[in-house]
């Protein structure tokens, strides 16, 4: 009966966005120009859906999980290391969103390795990009896939495969219909995540005995000399080194503008008015989920007092089995499998994009009609999405290992050459390539061979490296063409 | 919103550039304004033992008040520095 309970409002949600993706794919075949829909939705995203489906793709299933299990261990200063993306939500639509609608519909370019090529005309530049999406998206959705799985094991007591083929296949079915069924159901999605953690957080509370319970509960945990509780200082006692809390500014604030997931955003929405509406959704939202769900981590301390056998990750799913109605716990489990599908979803389909239009169709020149394409699209969303359900059900060390480099491995591949390409009109493509090969070749070796300088996160080298190598490289070699200027820099022209 | 016809003075695509350039520039900075108080906010009150609705000041400082900061900023940046343009 109780996972009856649990089940019913999942398996109502998982219906709901079938239906959502279903309707979108309607427009998908009456769509003039097939691939401007498929991979963009015709650029016709309005003001809200562009700011849900941002936090939603942006906001995973670590955000509901990890996150606050690594909250309720150090208290305050996690939420210290997670409080950069109260910024998150306006800095890249404030700092490319323009410029990238502008250039993306005058360069006819529908993702952002189109864009990067229409601005450093270089092959090379490109395939590797690809290939770092691919790899990094690829294994992110495994990851993403598994934590979800996870979550639901935990909750309904079913078995880790059965929760795993529910909603990952519904997942990638609706995503095989394209980016507006993937937007649509982000937004879905996003409300689904705010609900979820709203609810948990009255649960929290009222077990805990309300707010200043909690508090009181807390303030005696590990007290340091003068008394005061670790959990209650902002670096968790000395835990969490002033150079990491600093780090975070760039890996989840500043360094977020580098995403190509939420780049591509910004080629999606229709109008300067969209665009001023989503950032300031955007920010409202994503802060309060990023500061909330945090917050609830730490609160969660007063309420499940010892670490469980599953460690930090196993808390979240702990209290949503055992502090709620059974039919509430339904609810609220889908924020987490919200989380991890609309951040699934977006991968996916940029994936795909990045075999169909960047690799096969642009690059190597291949062409193809509308009804060829469609298929096409629809096939390859629907085999990376499959593969990554088995490496889900089968998990690779590789992959598990790729998980863990692949947000900052992003960042530290896309930024410079996006932010430098649109800014400096000196940047050339060799400029573009040494920032890929030393940004992400520093982070990724410094990862591996888990360097720590002075306690920063790898991230601060990673784009250190991308930059200074960029700007030293791009003087080596010409800037922009004349014809690349008129499109890119026409300020930079005289009259 | 404040200016929700588009701009006149903005029809040529060069202008519509150096205004993009301001609005990204304005970004950045508000991004950056928000860093500072965040942390002068965290090293200014990290030893007080005052409370607001039973949590530390450091905390409702910079967590919360840096939240509500940023959405402040970012009305400002809506209705102050950035313009209205077609895109195509």
């Amino acid at each position: 009966m109780t996972v009856f309970l649990i089940l019913l409002p999942v398996a109502a949600f998982l219906a709901l966005l079938l239906l959502v993706g279903l309707r979108a794919n309607r427009k998908v075949k009456s769509a003039d120009k097939f691939q401007s829909e498929y991979f963009l939705g015709s650029r016709s995203l309005g003001g809200v859906v562009l700011a849900m489906t941002l936090v939603a793709t942006y906001g995973s299933v670590s955000t509901y999980v990890s996150g606050p299990g690594l909250a309720w261990g150090y208290g305050l200063g996690w939420v210290v290391f997670a409080a950069p993306q109260i910024i998150t939500g306006f800095l890249i639509l404030g700092v490319l969103g323009k410029k990238m609608a502008v250039l993306s519909r005058r360069t006819n370019s529908l993702t952002v390795i189109d864009l990067i090529y229409a601005r450093f005309n270089s092959r090379s530049l490109c395939v590797i990009l690809s290939l770092v999406l691919l790899i990094f998206f690829s294994a992110t959705m495994v990851g993403q896939f598994v934590g979800g799985a996870q979550i639901f094991a935990a909750i309904t007591g079913l078995d880790y495969k059965i929760g795993l083929i529910m909603f990952a296949a519904v997942t990638v079915l609706y995503t095989a219909g394209g980016f507006r069924a993937v937007v649509l159901t982000d937004a879905v999605c996003a409300v689904l995540m705010l609900t979820g953690m709203f609810l948990l957080g009255g649960a929290i509370l009222n077990e805990g005995g309300g707010l200043e319970a909690v508090c009181a509960k807390l303030a005696v945990i590990e007290p340091d000399a003068e008394g005061r509780s670790k959990l209650f200082t902002f670096n968790a006692g000395g835990a969490l080194p002033l150079s990491l809390l600093f780090s975070a500014w760039l890996l989840v604030g500043f360094c977020t503008i580098g995403l190509p997931q939420s780049m591509v955003r910004c080629m999606s929405y229709k109008s300067t008015q969209a665009l001023h509406q989503a950032m300031i959704v955007a920010t409202i939202i994503c802060g309060a989920l990023m500061i909330g769900l945090t917050l609830l981590g730490v609160f969660a301390r007063a309420v499940v007092t010892e670490l469980p056998e599953g460690g930090s990750d196993a808390i979240i799913p702990l209290l949503i089995a055992h502090s709620m109605h059974p039919l509430l716990s339904g609810i609220t489990i889908i924020g987490p499998l919200a989380a991890t599908m609309s951040t699934v979803s977006s991968l996916l389909i940029a994936a795909s994009s990045a075999i169909v239009r960047d690799l096969y169709l642009q690059l190597y020149g291949h062409e193809c009609e509308d009804v060829k394409a469609r298929r096409f699209s629809a096939w390859i969303t629907l085999f990376i999405g499959v593969i990554c359900i088995l490496l889900a059900m089968y998990p690779l060390d590789i992959v598990v290992w790729i998980n863990l480099f692949a947000f900052g491995g992003l960042e530290s591949a896309f930024l410079w050459p996006m932010v430098l390409g649109l800014f400096v009109a000196r940047m050339n493509k060799e400029g573009a390539l040494a920032s890929v090969i030393a940004g992400l070749g520093v982070y990724i070796v410094f990862s591996v061979l888990k360097v720590n300088i002075a306690g920063f996160h790898n991230i601060v080298w990673g784009c250190a490296a991308g930059l200074v190598a960029a700007l030293a490289v791009m003087w080596l070699r010409p800037g922009a063409d004349r014809a690349t200027l008129e499109i890119f820099f026409p300020q930079k022209l005289p009259d | 919103m404040a200016n929700n016809k588009e701009n006149t003075r903005l029809r040529s695509y060069k202008e519509r550039f150096v205004q993009m350039d301001k609005e990204a520039l304005a970004t950045v900075l508000a991004s950056a304004a928000v860093t500072l108080y965040f942390w002068l906010s965290i090293l200014l009150f990290k030893d007080s033992a005052v409370t607001v609705l039973s949590l530390p000041l450091w905390f409702m400082l910079s967590c919360i008040g840096g939240y509500l900061l940023s959405i402040i900023a970012v009305f400002i940046l809506v209705r102050r520095c950035m313009k209205n343009f077609p895109l195509d």
